[in-house]
């Protein structure tokens, strides 16, 4: 009962602490004077975000808190840093985009930590439970979240149909972790693992699966992948762009390190594929989603004539991408996936916040709208550019050594399956590249129309300045500069495959 | 075996960096600096010319056989206990040299040109920072002994091609030419990434050395390595503009015309026969076919459509696409030495046609069409003598660098037993000498077409002719016959004996030893000695002038006249109707499943939503007596018991919900804390 460790949570205690000063000073304060509520939220982030980054060194990884049930391990803290660094940047454009609405910063701001949270809390749980009520936290904030805007009618359908889908991808998680407690008589993740090795599958071995197969299932919606990727252009077009920007990289991010957890449980304590996921049925499972979310995502965002709606479609072969990373069910897998999802932090946030800038010039999201950007404001356009470029993969720049790693893990399965999901991957890589460049085309090969003044003398805020600049340089180091992140990537993937 | 590696000399990295830092200072400082910075650039890529003939020379100096190599630790792959390294490698071979000097030639003498034909142009700096841009993915491309760093030069060269197809915006077209270019190679980019990482599985790294030892050891399986090998050569495809993607290379003439000589005549379209030529020895013979058989009908298939053009510039890139699968042939048959010979060659003397074409559009105003032109000989004296010369050369004939280089890839073709592609190398070559005599006739010759663009026409200024003189002259084959003796070509000494090929020999049935030690193998028949064909292919390449020049020197037929016949000639002119086969087959395609994904979200996802929404509805009318009944009961009850308590806590009381959540979660939030930190922890 001594096992409580609680100081090892110090990021969380952070986090929650914040989220009560918020609170407080919200209620304290007049509608017209909520700058405090940005300082405390900005002071918390940071602290929280630098106190687990510092666990880094001064922890004694892995160590476990509460019995066990929360962990700190060289992937949860690369993790977390991730986390921070997303919810950093997404303040820095809710910073901009709140100047725009009068009314309720103080939940604004308290939703999103609570969401930042969530996320941290993602990266520590041992169990499902945790893990059920780490994403559900995270889940419902964003279900508030994106229906903020609630004069706005788009906002709230976004917000009905993130709901309604999200409690069915809830009911269907719930019911697999239900079926795995059946088989393996535990909620702990690495009993999983045991259960298969101490033939304690026998009979239960197709409760254990069916409990994997729904828990899968439902992390998808996290994620954006085939089956659950409905709801993502419709939620991404309607919700307020940072809150989009959160959802695109968090809230996937959380759910794949989630996926990671319990693909980890599932194999054997030698990092072997153990007894279900070497069935090869899991890897052709995780192929077909990966390969349909690819398409979908891709072909989807072909003639999309709204940025928002694009970025969404993207973000489901995005998804995809990363899967590719997941179903190599190896530490060279997992090291992909957590540098994919590094270098899709710069990239994809890089894209919204320059979206962010324009549209509270332009009030509108229209593809055509941005035409002659490049000429009026050429920083913007390039940071907009290198991301889209990213994101389709050009080297030298992140997203390209992201997609690298990812093909290199899955490629050298070097079965039929590995090479089918690759070449998907790789057609759809040159797909992308047709509505990316759209895009492109639309910044500097189209002039904007006679008079629209819109677009002239955008000012932007030093925090998003600053936001803007590191995600420039970190496309490009990530692209090129690869060796010490690489090497993070491979020391979280290794802690993961370490998990006990 | 001896070891053949020496170090690298300590200025090679500086040939890219000089343009790379001249691009800077252009790219920040471009419209600031006098002349709009073009003197910067061009010092820039100058010093790059002047280090790669230092390091030719230095290289040329080395036994045969050796070669330079460095390799800086990248980053590093630890799937494994010792983990997998990956090298900023620069390796300096024959291939890498010529090919340096090449594009740091041409390069330099673009740029010269480019002061005078884009002078006065709106974004005159701009134009000169993607040139040097350009030259750095180029070089780097070039220099790369690592296949992870050359393909990011080939995406860059990819790049910086789109910026410039695009240059002039202003017409919507050249953004539609930018985008395809960059798909188009894309989808070859595809199959090379893919072959790749097929290299990195087995091979377990994608450095050169490192490839070829593992496919000369055996560690690649037969059929993976020859799908490695096509998909590999699939990036050269698209690259060079070979059948089946050649789709994209005409298109790529909207960019302004100093862009179409340097990337889509001499440098980046040849970067995949390089490709092909450096990475030869891991292609099977079954790849080889394959290559060779590309090259051919892509040779063949775009000399057709040249008869049919009438723009100089779509003439020029036909020309050029037919040129690349020439090389290609000389590859896939057997002999990337006599493929990279031609390129050489090929990078000088189309390099002159593009920039000579470019200098007759600056004189004619921006006019492409051969219908506006006639009779320019005598306004244009040095773009005319040099466009003829250079003419003579891309037709084979004997003096002019063309002729040595296309006789050594149909010499090749022969000795190697492919009869077919040999004759269709052959028909090709007479009809190059066919279309060429017909452009040179119609720009040049006759009477003049459009008398106002005519009288306005004058000789360019001395920044445009000297390159055009100093390219014209390497069209002479003197220049590629220095040293050489009788069997041994000067070709000999660059390509046979590149960087790897005496430590990891081809082994394959299909004897290339040329490859290894640059002498005739033994099975190569001593009937083809006797060069018979080389006549043939001379008498060919002068009828073909011939009647190219009797067909239309009569006036009879006009410029649009058709000469091939008429069912050909209907194909040919429309390209072979490949781009709308790809529109219905592809994007058709991608169309009805983006409707597809529409039709999901639209119907499928609304309607679940509408539906959750009734069923709620019935379940909240359903439960709403319950409701009325206990909810409210609970609460009503919960707010009488607070009414009483009110007056205690009547200043807690501010009637803001937030403020109720606060205290709520307060309070238990500090129970939690107390919980923890004192009865448990």
């Amino acid at each position: 009962m001594r096992e409580f460790n609680v100081a090892l949570a110090a990021p969380e205690w952070i986090l929650s602490a914040t989220i009560l000063v918020v609170l407080f000073q919200d209620a304290r304060t007049r509608w017209d004077n909520k700058g405090g509520l940005g300082r405390t939220t900005w002071l918390g982030l940071l602290l929280a975000t630098g106190c687990a980054m510092l666990q880094g060194w001064f922890v004694d990884t892995p160590a476990t808190a509460f019995l066990g049930h929360y962990g700190v391990d060289g992937f949860s803290i690369v993790c977390k840093a991730i986390f921070g660094a997303t919810a950093l940047f997404v303040m820095a454009m809710a910073d901009t985009w709140l100047k725009r609405v009068d009314r309720g910063h103080g939940e604004f701001r308290l939703l999103a930590l609570m969401a930042t949270l969530g996320m941290f809390f993602v990266c520590s749980v041992r169990d499902f439970a945790g893990l059920f009520v780490s994403l559900e936290l995270i889940t419902v904030s964003f279900y508030c979240l994106t229906a903020f805007k609630r004069n706005d009618e788009r906002a709230i359908e976004a917000g009905i149909k993130y709901v309604v889908l999200g409690a069915l991808a809830t009911a269907f998680l719930l019911l697999g972790i239900a079926f795995i407690y059946g088989a393996t008589e535990s909620l702990w993740f690495h009993k999983i693992a045991l259960t298969e090795a101490s033939d304690g599958v026998g009979g239960n071995a197709a409760l254990l699966e069916f409990g994997l197969l729904l828990t899968v299932l439902g992390l998808c919606f996290k994620i954006a992948a085939v089956p659950f990727q409905v709801w993502t252009p419709d939620v991404y077009e309607g919700a307020a762009s940072p809150v989009t920007a959160f959802l695109s990289m968090g809230s996937k991010a959380a759910g794949f390190v989630l996926l990671l957890k319990v693909v980890r449980a599932c194999l054997g304590p030698d990092g072997d594929a153990g007894i279900i996921l070497a069935t090869g049925a899991w890897a052709g499972l995780f192929a077909l989603i990966a390969a349909a979310t690819m398409l979908y995502g891709n072909l989807g965002a072909l003639w999309q004539g709204n940025m928002k709606r694009l970025l969404g479609y993207s973000s489901i072969g995005h998804a995809g991408y990363v899967l590719m990373g997941v179903l190599a069910f190896n530490e060279a897998g997992f090291a992909a996936v957590v540098y994919y999802l590094m270098a899709y932090l710069f990239t994809v946030l890089g894209v919204f916040a320059v979206v962010i800038i324009v549209n509270g010039a332009l009030r509108s999201h229209a593809i055509t709208d941005y035409a002659g950007l490049g000429r009026k404001s050429p920083f913007l356009a390039l940071v907009l550019t290198c991301g889209l470029l990213s994101l389709a993969g050009v080297p030298p720049m992140a997203g390209f050594f992201g997609k690298f790693l990812v093909f290199q893990a899955v490629v050298q399965l070097g079965t039929p399956v590995a090479y089918t999901v690759a070449f998907v991957g790789a057609a759809g890589v040159v797909v992308s590249m047709y509505y990316y460049l759209c895009v492109v085309k639309q910044l500097y090969m189209v002039e904007a129309p006679e008079g629209d003044t819109r677009l002239d003398g955008l000012v932007v805020a030093k925090p998003l300045k600053a936001v803007l600049w590191v995600c420039l340089i970190g496309i490009f180091v990530l692209g090129f500069l690869v060796q010490p992140f690489v090497a993070m990537a491979q020391d979280a993937a290794e802690a993961l495959m370490a998990a006990r | 075996m001896p070891d053949l590696a020496h170090s690298l000399p300590a200025y090679v990295p500086w040939i890219i960096f000089c343009p790379a830092l001249a691009g800077v200072i252009q790219h920040f400082f471009g419209a600031k600096l006098p002349r709009k910075g073009d003197l910067v650039v061009i010092a820039g890529i100058g010093a790059s010319l002047a280090m790669s003939i230092a390091l030719m020379f230095q290289w040329a100096a080395l036994p045969a056989g050796h070669y330079f190599v460095e390799a800086w630790e990248w980053f590093r792959l630890t799937p494994g206990a010792d983990g997998i390294a990956f090298d900023m490698a620069i390796v300096v071979d024959g291939l890498t040299a010529s090919l340096l000097c090449v594009v740091t030639l041409v390069a330099t003498l673009v740029f010269v040109f480019s002061t005078g034909y884009m002078k006065g142009d709106p974004r005159y700096e701009r134009f000169f920072f993607w040139l040097s841009f350009f030259a750095v993915a180029m070089l780097i491309l070039t220099l790369a002994d690592n296949l992870l760093m050359l393909f990011i030069g080939w995406e860059l060269v990819g790049l910086c091609s789109y910026k410039l197809i695009g240059f002039w915006s202003e017409d919507l077209v050249n953004a539609e030419a930018a985008k395809k270019a960059f798909i188009v190679t894309r989808v070859g980019d595809v199959g090379m990434l893919l072959g790749m990482l097929v290299f990195y599985h087995y091979c377990g790294t994608l450095s050169m050395r490192g490839i070829f030892a593992g496919v000369a050891a055996g560690a690649v399986p037969a059929t993976a390595l020859t799908w490695a090998g096509i998909g590999l050569f699939f990036g050269a495809v698209g690259k060079s503009a070979q059948f089946p993607l050649q789709i994209w290379l005409p298109d790529a003439m909207a960019g302004p015309t100093p862009v179409s000589a340097l990337i889509h005549a001499a440098t980046m379209v040849a970067a995949g026969v390089y490709l092909a030529a450096r990475m030869f020895p891991v292609f099977t013979p079954d790849a080889l076919q394959y290559i060779a058989w590309t090259g051919g009908i892509t040779a063949f298939l775009a000399a057709l459509v040249a008869f049919t053009q009438t723009d100089i510039k779509k003439v020029l890139a036909y020309s050029t696409i037919s040129q690349l699968g020439y090389m290609m042939l000389g590859v896939g048959v057997g002999a990337p030495w006599a493929g990279m010979f031609h390129l050489t060659t090929h990078a000088m003397f189309k390099a002159c046609l593009f920039l000579g074409s470019g200098s007759v559009i600056h004189a004619m105003h921006h006019a492409q069409d051969l219908k506006d032109m006639g009779g320019l000989r005598k306004k244009m004296p040095v773009t005319f003598y040099t466009f003829v010369l250079s003419t003579l050369a891309l037709a084979g004939i004997p003096f002019t660098s063309g002729f040595l280089s296309k006789d050594a890839i149909l010499i090749e073709a022969l000795g190697n037993g492919h009869i077919v592609l040999f004759s269709l190398g052959l028909f090709s070559a007479f009809l190059t000498a066919f279309y060429m005599a017909r452009m040179v006739w119609l720009c040049f010759f006759g009477k003049p077409r459009n008398q106002e663009k005519f009288d306005h026409a004058h000789e360019s200024p001395l920044s445009m002719t000297v390159p055009l003189i100093i390219l014209a002259a390497f069209a002479v084959s003197f220049w590629f016959t220095l040293g050489a003796g009788p069997e041994d070509e000067f070709a000999n000494q660059f390509y046979r004996t590149p960087a790897y090929a005496q430590e990891f020999p081809k082994t394959d049935a299909v004897a290339h030893a040329y490859w290894v030690d640059g002498k005739k193998p033994a099975n190569w028949h001593a009937s083809h000695g006797p060069r018979w064909f080389q006549i043939v292919a001379m008498v060919l390449g002068l009828i073909g002038l011939g009647v190219g020049i009797a067909l239309f020197r009569s006036g009879r037929r006009n410029q649009n006249a058709r000469i091939l016949p008429a069912g050909v000639h209907e194909l040919a002119a429309g390209k072979y109707y490949m781009d709308e086969m790809y529109l219905d087959a592809f994007v058709g395609a991608a169309n009805k499943t983006a409707d597809g994904c529409r039709w999901v979200d639209e119907k499928l996802v609304d309607g679940a939503v509408n539906l959750s929404g009734a069923v709620g509805l019935f379940i909240g009318d359903a439960s709403g007596d319950a409701d009325d009944l206990v909810v409210d009961g609970a609460v009503n009850l919960a707010a009488d018991a607070a009414k009483g308590a009110g007056a205690l806590v009547g200043t807690a009381q501010s009637g803001r919900v937030r403020n109720y959540l606060a205290m709520a979660i307060g309070v238990t939030a500090v129970s939690i804390i107390v919980l923890v930190f004192f009865v448990i922890g």
